[in-house]
This record gives C-alpha cells, sequence and structure tokens, in this order.
C-alpha cells in the first residue's frame, strides 16, 4: 500500500516533541475540529485522505465542505468559519489572497478535461463533434475553475488550423446551460440531458452512466490545484498538519488513487 | 382601561416581539447597507446582464401566471362546487408542490418530461423536441410549484359565493357560462386576485426546480433568482451583482405585496 505508516514518520510527535509541547504552550498538539471547503472535483479523494489522517492524529476533526471553488472562496472571504481551502484553480486561491484570508498557496495535485458523454451515445465522438449543430452541451458557470479551463480550451482549438476561426462561437451556441460546480455538469450528463459536458478526467470514474471522450493534448488545459491554511481559521496547528498530509506521500497517494497528477517537486 | 405598571409579561412579549422584528429588518437593512456602501454593487445595478435576468424572469412569470388563471380557475371551481370522482386525491396532490422542497419538483419534472422522461422520452422520439435546458422548461417548472397557491385561494373564493345566488340567475335564463362571468367572478374577484399575486410571487422566487429542470443560461433560463446564484458562486457579476440583483428582486417583491394589500382592502370592501 501507498500509505504505509514508514512514510509517516516526521509528523508523528515522538516522546521528545510531546515533552516539549508540555513545557512550552505556544505550540498546541494536533487535535480537535476543522473544517476543510474544497473544489467539489476533490469529493472522492478528500474523503479518503481525511479518513486516513483522522486515524493518524487521533483526537481530530475534519469536515469537509464541497462547492465550486468560486463560491468557497465568496463563503471564506465573507467570513464563513473554514480552517483550509483546496481550490482547482489559481484565480480562487488569488481572489482569497487578496482579501488576506489565506497567505499562501502551495499546487497539491494536477488535473486534466476531458468530455463527458452519456454511456452509449453516439452525439460526440470527437473533441470537434462540440461544434456539431443541435448538440445540447453543459458547462461550468464563468468564475467555476471548470468552466474556465472549458473556456480556455476551446480558446485554444479555435487558435488551431484543424479547428480554425469560429469553432468556439459554433460550441458555445450548443451550451445549453452553465451549472453551478463540476458535479452539478456531470449530473446533466449522467440524467441523459445533455450529450455531452466538459469536465475533469477524475469526474469521469465516479459516474458509471457516463463515458469519457478524449481533448487532444494540444487543446487540453492542466488544472492546478492549490492548497493554504486560511487565516481565520481557529485551529492552526491542525490546519497545518492537514496542509501537509495532503502534499505529502499519503496524500498523494489518495489524489493519484483517483486519477489526479501530483506536480513536479 | 385603567394605565399601569407594565408587568413583567408585557416586557416579555416587547421584548420578544423587538427581537423577531429586528430578524426580519436586519437582513434586509443589510442588502440596502451594502448596496449603498459598496458603489460596485450600484455599478453592477446598471448591468445589462442585470436587465436580461429580469427580462428572463418577467416573460417566464407572467405566462406561468397566465397558465395558472387559465388552468387553475376551472379546477377550482370544480373543487369548491362539485363532487368530482378523484376530487379528494386531486385536492391532496395539489398540496404536495406548495409542502415539498423546490428540488424534489425539480427532479420528479425530470422524470416525467426530461429527456428520459415518462413523458419526455416518446415526445422527443417522435418530434425530437426536448423540454430541458428552454424557457418553457423554465415556465414549466414555476407553473407546477405556484400554481396550486392559485388553485387553493380561488377554490376557497368559489366557497365563500353563495350557491343560491348562481341559482337564482340561472332561473332568470342565464346561461352557465354567463353566471360564471357575471355573478361567480366578480363575487369571488377579491381571492381570486390574491391568489394570482401570490402564485406570481412563487414563481418570481422559484430557483430549486428551474435549476435542475432548466438549467441555467444568462437570456434563456437564467431567471432573477438563478442570477443571484451564478453571481454568488463566482461569475462576473461576482458579489455586487448578487446584491444588486437581490435589491431588484426586493423591489419587485414589495410591488408584489403592495398590489396583494391593496387587493385585500379591495376585496374586503
Amino acid at each position: 500500500m501507498a500509505c504505509g505508516g514508514d512514510t509517516a514518520a516526521p509528523a508523528t510527535p515522538s516522546a521528545t516533541t510531546t515533552a516539549s509541547a508540555a513545557t512550552t504552550p505556544t505550540a498546541p498538539p494536533v487535535t480537535g475540529e476543522i473544517i476543510v471547503s474544497a473544489a467539489s472535483s476533490l469529493t472522492e479523494a478528500f474523503t479518503d485522505t481525511v479518513k486516513a489522517f483522522e486515524a493518524k492524529y487521533a483526537g481530530t476533526k475534519v469536515t469537509l465542505n464541497f462547492a465550486s471553488s468560486a463560491a468557497l472562496a465568496t463563503q471564506v472571504n465573507e467570513g464563513s468559519p473554514a480552517d483550509v481551502f483546496a481550490s482547482a484553480d489559481k484565480a480562487q486561491m488569488d481572489n482569497v489572497k487578496a482579501e488576506r484570508k489565506a497567505a499562501s498557496g502551495a499546487v497539491f495535485a494536477l488535473n486534466r478535461l476531458v468530455i463527458a458523454k452519456p454511456k452509449g451515445s453516439t452525439a460526440v465522438a470527437t473533441y470537434a463533434d462540440l461544434a456539431k449543430p443541435n448538440l445540447k452541451l453543459v458547462l461550468a458557470a464563468d468564475g467555476v475553475p471548470v468552466g474556465n479551463y472549458a473556456i480556455q480550451s476551446l480558446a485554444a482549438a479555435e487558435k488551431s488550423v484543424a479547428f480554425g476561426a469560429g469553432f468556439q462561437t459554433k460550441v458555445m451556441a450548443n451550451v445549453k446551460s452553465r451549472e453551478a460546480n463540476v458535479r452539478a455538469v456531470l449530473t446533466k450528463v449522467q440524467l441523459g440531458e445533455a450529450d455531452a459536458a466538459i469536465v475533469y478526467s477524475t469526474d469521469i470514474a465516479t459516474a458509471p452512466e457516463v463515458e469519457p471522450v478524449a481533448i487532444p493534448d494540444a487543446y487540453n488545459v492542466t488544472a492546478e490545484y492549490f492548497i493554504a491554511p486560511l487565516t481565520g481559521g481557529k485551529n492552526a496547528k491542525t490546519a497545518a498538519a492537514f496542509v501537509a498530509f495532503v502534499r505529502g506521500a499519503e496524500g498523494q497517494a489518495f489524489l493519484t488513487k483517483r486519477g489526479f497528477t501530483s506536480p513536479p517537486r | 382601561m385603567t394605565l399601569r405598571r407594565p408587568s413583567g409579561i408585557t416586557l416579555a412579549v416587547v421584548l420578544l416581539a423587538t427581537v423577531f422584528a429586528l430578524f426580519f429588518l436586519l437582513p434586509f437593512a443589510g442588502l440596502i447597507w451594502r448596496a449603498i456602501e459598496d458603489p460596485r454593487a450600484r455599478e453592477a445595478l446598471g448591468d445589462p446582464a442585470v436587465g436580461t435576468a429580469l427580462r428572463v424572469s418577467l416573460i417566464t412569470t407572467l405566462i406561468s401566471v397566465a397558465l395558472s388563471l387559465l388552468f387553475g380557475t376551472p379546477v377550482a371551481y370544480l373543487l369548491a362546487r362539485r363532487q368530482i370522482p378523484g376530487g379528494a386525491v386531486l385536492d391532496a396532490l395539489l398540496d404536495l408542490p406548495i409542502v415539498l422542497p423546490p428540488t424534489v419538483a425539480g427532479v420528479a419534472l425530470l422524470t416525467a418530461f426530461g429527456r428520459r422522461g415518462l413523458l419526455g422520452e416518446p415526445i422527443e422520439a417522435f418530434t425530437g423536441l426536448s423540454l430541458p435546458f428552454t424557457m418553457l422548461a423554465v415556465i414549466v417548472a414555476q407553473t407546477f410549484v405556484a400554481a396550486p397557491l392559485y388553485v387553493r385561494a380561488a377554490r376557497a373564493g368559489f366557497e365563500a359565493v353563495d350557491p343560491e345566488l348562481e341559482a337564482i340567475a340561472r332561473t332568470l335564463g342565464a346561461s352557465r357560462a354567463h353566471v360564471f362571468r357575471r355573478i361567480t367572478i366578480p363575487l369571488a374577484r377579491g381571492p381570486l386576485l390574491a391568489g394570482a399575486v401570490l402564485c406570481w410571487a412563487r414563481a418570481l422566487g422559484e430557483l430549486g426546480a428551474t435549476l435542475i429542470f432548466a438549467g441555467s443560461l444568462a437570456g434563456r433560463t437564467q431567471t432573477l433568482p438563478l442570477a443571484v446564484i451564478a453571481a454568488f458562486e463566482g461569475g462576473p457579476l461576482g458579489l455586487p451583482g448578487a446584491v444588486a440583483l437581490s435589491l431588484v428582486l426586493l423591489a419587485v417583491a414589495l410591488l408584489l405585496l403592495g398590489t396583494l394589500r391593496l387587493v385585500a382592502k379591495r376585496g374586503l370592501a
């Protein structure tokens, strides 16, 4: 198993650190409750991660709050309580940093885009098919990371010789709905209401009713996920430990298991 | 009554009432304060996107109310006047959309009129047309959740009309349609109008069923409440836009409420 106990050594409180913690009250132990606000595409990976984190640090309780990174950034900036923010793009982490709710943000995972279509549907077989007339396409809303990445991908195709000018306009004319987060987008495909949608490649495995159509590398976009402890959090020690856990070998194993890629070190 | 020192009970009642009143006052005050304090919110009021959402809201809700009146009035009259077969079932059925969360209504509508729905699938197979993601889907969602409110009010209105009056008019040679138009409707006018205003207000506030059944696309299916969500969840209008859109909805709601009060007064007179 990738998340073996040997990798946990640096963070495990040893006899010496517990002794020093007792003498210096400024270093509280990793315990108590934290709230982690995370991009909805992280649902499965973070659910696994939290289980392992709570098992490793007895006495911790992590509450997960999933939504689009854009919605979470608004919530954090409006003062909703959270200790850690995991965003699916840099823009929403920057939003939070601009309001001084986070000091730093580190890339902890990478993702790619893919087309999702209902299993067995023949409406879309290639990326170019997204421009076919009368197609029902669903994207995430403006500002929602996966929605922005999708527009970036279409813009890249528009600039290429293969697709050419007008491709993006034709595809956008097929957009029937802009959903609040990537899982809401995926649901429209699961229900068969949409013929196609642009989601993360990691989302496909969560929906048995859906199958992928590849987006060529030349027009694909790498999504960078950022994580940071929040300055308004009430449990800085545990928040820092959680961020370290996600970025460490164990956390990375849970992410790669769900199809994410680790950022280059 | 003689003047007395206020008792403990009186003080408690006044205190509870004040807290309660503040609880309802503060959110609206906050909204207006945010609009005054944040210049971006005022700017957003002039954004074309706000006008677009208002237009979608007005078009869809007016059609939804018209449909509710057209189909709801006969149903309300039948429920009020006659023992119709299945009347009790219909009555209970009409209560469901009022009681159920709108999100449940949205899912239910998909299972009936979606592309894989009971009716939606054969319709698409024969005509190639599908309902979700269209303005018509917004109207269907609004009518589903709002029409029952009109039917409730209209039914109570019709029940309050003395059947004797209708019978007398009939004996004087008036046709059924004539009696309904000239006697029943005018006598039930107050409750009918109040029901229509309530129905309109509910349609205007519809969010959950629309989001699930119709999706959200500016200029087509994105009504004011959906635009608030899109703005709040990181859309280009941002939080100032959400405040601006909320203010527009608040203004429309106040207008409707004023109309309702006016109608209620007229209805009593």
